[in-house]
């Protein structure tokens, strides 16, 4: 199964090399978000009492990887949506290889592309904003970040699959990402001196706003039950969700 | 090699149930070309995708290269080459990326993928090819990767939809002349769709003729040719012997009523080639000189028009009301 998904991963890699402007282009947009906007975020939220703890800047970078996360992830669809439509996708799922792999092969480029991002966004911010990161907490909010990615990824490689046509998933995807970017809390913390008691109990229905307050939590190292055990828990289950989810869609016919 | 029993296949779309495919009866040799012939929108792709796991039957059984379709779809897939009508390669690849990922996907170490990448490259002439990007190849150089692709390891079975659709002739010439040595000489079974009337009579050991969902005769070419329309004898005689040569015609084993239409007498018979001694043995004796004597060979359009009515080249394209492509 993970050779299988190594040979389509393969595949992608070959293409990106092959015009890669698109791809550095991606990679440069969080830079964009780091300085121009979270200066923006920490200011404010240095004036404003009931903010999360850890310090603005710590609260911020994590989150702008889940943003990162959520755009890279919801995206990716429409790479299978090509290859539905050039036949390459019907080719390989004529082959014996497992449909997981499929799957997985798809992901990994984007989380690939979201880790190589994320960790120019800590670099940077160490470099000119002077994060005490520790390199534990760094590497933990990466494999969450992965994770979340991969699960995410599959998700809308599943959307497109189903929706089958470029116009449809569009819809989907941003109907869906806008409400669950800005419920999440990770542009704008929502908490519970900020928010309408409504707003608040309706972002902690997001299970991104508790992975959100996860990667907070490892990236200052800061182990606290609820984050780490319920944000973690929600995290795998909706891992393991996806998975079971997109390989039952591409075991299914797709007419 | 392939065995079906009331394979069938309904869709629904817009709450209306339309049956694609009504309950087929296929049974393949291994080792032959058979072809699946029929209008667009009869059924043919539909058929190729439940035989090749892309579609679940609705009704039915079958096995595929001796594996159980809907109890071990791996089992077929490993068995199995399947070329879409559309193709399916990228084209930001190239020709040997394309045919290594395909062999590895089905198993084979990367060298055994780039020996058998190497060896399909020559059975289908895209030599020199190997590090063209795909979108840089021509119709008929894409249409044979498409086949390449499909053979990189080594089926037992290869369906083959619409080969040839959309290419020119001598591209259409080439791919047959390679898919015919891949029976002659590697023993592959072959089984392709085409509403291309003398490719399928030219190729194929079966042919399934198949009609809104149904397959409404089976047999070889020369067979269903023979039995279901025969041939047409048509002989031209002096006007005022007209009649006399009808009714020696009409005395013929097996010959049908022959019609008049001036001087010539024309009446369809099982095997015109084989009652043509006969005939002029019986002018002679009676004394009626033979001006011109005509077998016209059937086609498998004239089958097609006898069993329904219609010509399977004035269909209107009616493939894409159906939903059989993904």
């Amino acid at each position: 199964m993970f050779r299988d998904a190594a040979l389509i991963f393969r595949g992608e890699l070959i293409l990106t090399r092959r015009s890669w402007a698109p791809m550095a282009l991606s990679i440069a947009q969080p830079l964009t978000w780091l300085v121009l906007f979270t200066p923006l975020m920490v200011g404010l939220m240095k004036e404003t009492p009931g903010s999360p703890p850890g310090g603005a800047w710590m609260v911020m970078t994590p989150a702008l990887t889940i943003y990162l996360v959520l755009m890279n992830s919801a995206f990716t669809g429409y790479k299978l949506l090509g290859d539905l439509s050039n036949g390459v996708l019907e080719r390989m799922r004529v082959t014996p290889a497992s449909r997981t792999a499929l799957l997985l092969g798809y992901a990994m480029m984007t989380v690939l592309q979201t880790v190589i991002q994320s960790i120019m966004v800590f670099l940077l911010a160490w470099i000119l904003f002077d994060l005490p990161l520790t390199l534990i907490g760094t590497l933990l909010t990466l494999g969450v970040g992965a994770l979340l990615t991969f699960t995410l990824t599959a998700c809308s490689i599943t959307l497109a699959l189903l929706a089958k046509s470029e116009p449809i998933f569009t819809a989907i995807i941003s109907t869906g990402l806008l409400p669950l970017t800005l419920l999440s809390g990770i542009l704008m913390p929502i908490t519970p001196d900020l928010a309408p008691q409504w707003l608040y109990i309706l972002s902690r229905c997001n299970p991104l706003t508790w992975i959100a307050d996860l990667t907070r939590a490892t990236f200052t190292a800061n182990y606290a039950f609820e984050p780490v055990v319920i944000g973690g828990g929600i995290l795998v289950a909706i891992t393991v969700m996806s998975l079971w989810w997109g390989t039952r869609t591409f075991n299914r016919e797709i007419l | 090699m392939i065995t079906t029993h009331g394979l069938a296949r309904s869709f629904h779309v817009d709450g209306r149930r339309i049956d694609a495919v009504k309950g087929v009866d296929i049974d393949v040799s291994p080792g032959m070309g058979v072809t699946l012939l029929g209008p667009n929108g009869a059924g043919k792709t539909t058929s190729f995708r439940m035989l090749t796991t892309l579609l679940r039957p609705t009704a039915g059984t079958a096995t595929v290269a001796g594996h159980d379709l809907l109890a071990d779809p791996t089992g077929v897939r490993r068995r199995i080459g399947y070329v879409a009508q559309g193709g399916g390669t990228c084209g930001e690849h190239t020709v040997r990326e394309e045919l290594e990922t395909q062999g590895q996907l089905y198993g084979l170490s990367r060298a055994k993928a780039r020996r058998r990448g190497g060896e399909v490259v020559e059975q289908l002439e895209l030599n020199g090819l190997e590090n063209r990007l795909v979108k840089t190849l021509s119709g008929g150089q894409r249409r044979r990767l498409d086949v390449a692709l499909g053979l990189v390891h080594s089926p037992l079975v290869v369906f083959l939809d619409e080969p040839t659709a959309g290419l020119d002739p001598q591209s259409r010439a080439a791919l047959w002349k390679r898919v015919h040595m891949l029976r002659t000489e590697l023993g592959t079974t072959v089984f392709v769709t085409t509403h291309y009337l003398e490719e399928a009579d030219a190729f194929s050991d079966q042919v399934l003729i198949i009609d809104h969902g149904q397959i409404i005769a089976e047999g070889t070419p020369e067979a269903l040719k023979a039995k279901v329309a025969g041939h047409r004898v048509e002989i031209t005689v002096p006007m005022d012997l007209v009649q006399a040569a009808a009714a020696i015609a009409e005395r013929l084993p097996h010959a049908s009523k022959p019609s008049v239409i001036g001087d010539t007498v024309r009446f369809q018979v099982p095997r015109g080639d084989a009652v043509i001694p006969d005939l002029i043995r019986a002018m002679d004796l009676a004394s009626i000189p033979t001006l011109s004597i005509q077998v016209v060979q059937p086609t498998l359009d004239d089958i097609f028009l006898l069993l329904t009515g219609r010509s399977i080249r004035e269909q209107p394209n009616t493939e894409t009301s159906t939903p059989d492509r993904m």
